[in-house]
């Protein structure tokens, strides 16, 4: 459904009550592609009584409809889909804001909800330089807003490098530099950048996760037996790398 | 007879209670219920939650590894 619908504005998330690495272990081994929640209390919020169970809302934070995944058809979810935000170029990089901007604010709102960052903070930066304009603070707000996101993305990255999902982490970094470029906030994306290409080690695990992605994709083309060699040769040639480790775990479910 | 039905009377109200026990389910067309969790996989970005994906149609699914 993600695969399907994402570009047309929906968001997947599986919530499950269980503890972390029980969750983290399956979401390894199963290479699940969505947005995976651990320690969630949402079957208690949503009445649930038998798993699995999915529960579909539209735009509006409405429930629209309840009941067993088997039994969701691409129509009811084309339905919720209307007058659904949907995912822009920006990706990840597209923000939510909190508070909704006006008049010379709007442009530069509605380019951090695109998720240009970049553009966003200049024009913002530029608005704040203007003695004519008076909405100050508004603009600090969205100012703040914005860099308060690009240190979350950041953060997330770091975290992902220090648990050695290297690609994962460069492809973060790369967005940001990408994306804020000509900004101050740009630098520490692009320092980041630097040092995995000059570790030989962070080199290493981003080969290894690049092979595993191949590998994965030769498990939908060709199914799991075929795609096996793929994930033993990642195995025995990058022994150590968090790829390997994955690579491992789904041999096992042969 | 009569002493018969007093009797039962009781014991079929609690059964229609019973069959007619809490409702599976959130409401349709109500909003919907915020939620909790302690950490996300496969996220970057804002934490996802009801409040934060307003905008977005959302699929969620509830689900367990057993």
């Amino acid at each position: 459904m993600q695969d399907e619908f994402g570009k047309d504005g929906l968001v997947v998330v599986a919530l499950s009550d269980e503890e972390d690495q029980k969750v983290a272990d399956y979401v390894d081994k199963h290479g699940i592609g969505v947005r995976v929640a651990s320690g969630s209390n949402g079957s208690g919020q949503y009445g649930v009584r038998g798993i699995p169970a999915s529960a579909l809302l539209n735009p509006k934070g409405e429930v629209v409809w309840f009941g067993s995944p088997y039994s969701l058809s691409s129509s009811k979810v084309k339905a919720a889909l209307k007058g659904a935000k949907k995912s822009g170029k920006g990706g990840f990089l597209s923000m939510n804001l909190d508070a909704e901007y006006g008049g010379k604010l709007k442009k530069a709102a509605g380019d951090a909800e695109k998720g240009a960052l970049g553009k966003a903070l200049s024009g913002v930066r530029k608005l704040l330089a203007d003695e004519k304009f008076v909405e100050k603070e508004e603009a600090m707000a969205l100012e703040t807003e914005i860099t308060d996101y690009v240190s979350l993305l950041q953060a997330q990255a770091d975290g992902f490098l220090e648990s050695r999902e290297v690609l994962t982490a460069q492809s973060i970094y790369s967005a940001l530099g990408d994306s804020l470029k000509g900004q101050t906030e740009a630098e520490a994306a692009v320092a980041a950048m630097k040092k995995i290409d000059k570790d030989e080690s962070l080199q290493k695990e981003l080969k290894a996760a690049e092979l595993l992605v191949k590998a994965q994709s030769e498990v939908e083309r060709r199914g799991k037996k075929k795609a096996a060699k793929k994930f033993e040769s990642i195995v025995k040639k990058y022994s150590g790398t968090k790829a390997a480790e994955r690579a491992e775990k789904f041999l096992k479910t042969l | 007879m009569r002493r018969l039905l007093f009797a039962a009377a009781p014991v079929l109200a609690l059964a229609s209670i019973a069959s007619n026990s809490l409702p599976e389910g959130p409401e349709i067309g109500g909003p919907a219920p915020e939620f909790t969790s302690r950490t996300w996989f496969n996220n970057i970005g804002e934490t996802p939650s009801i409040a934060s994906l307003k905008g977005k149609a959302v699929l969620i699914e509830f689900w367990a590894t057993w």
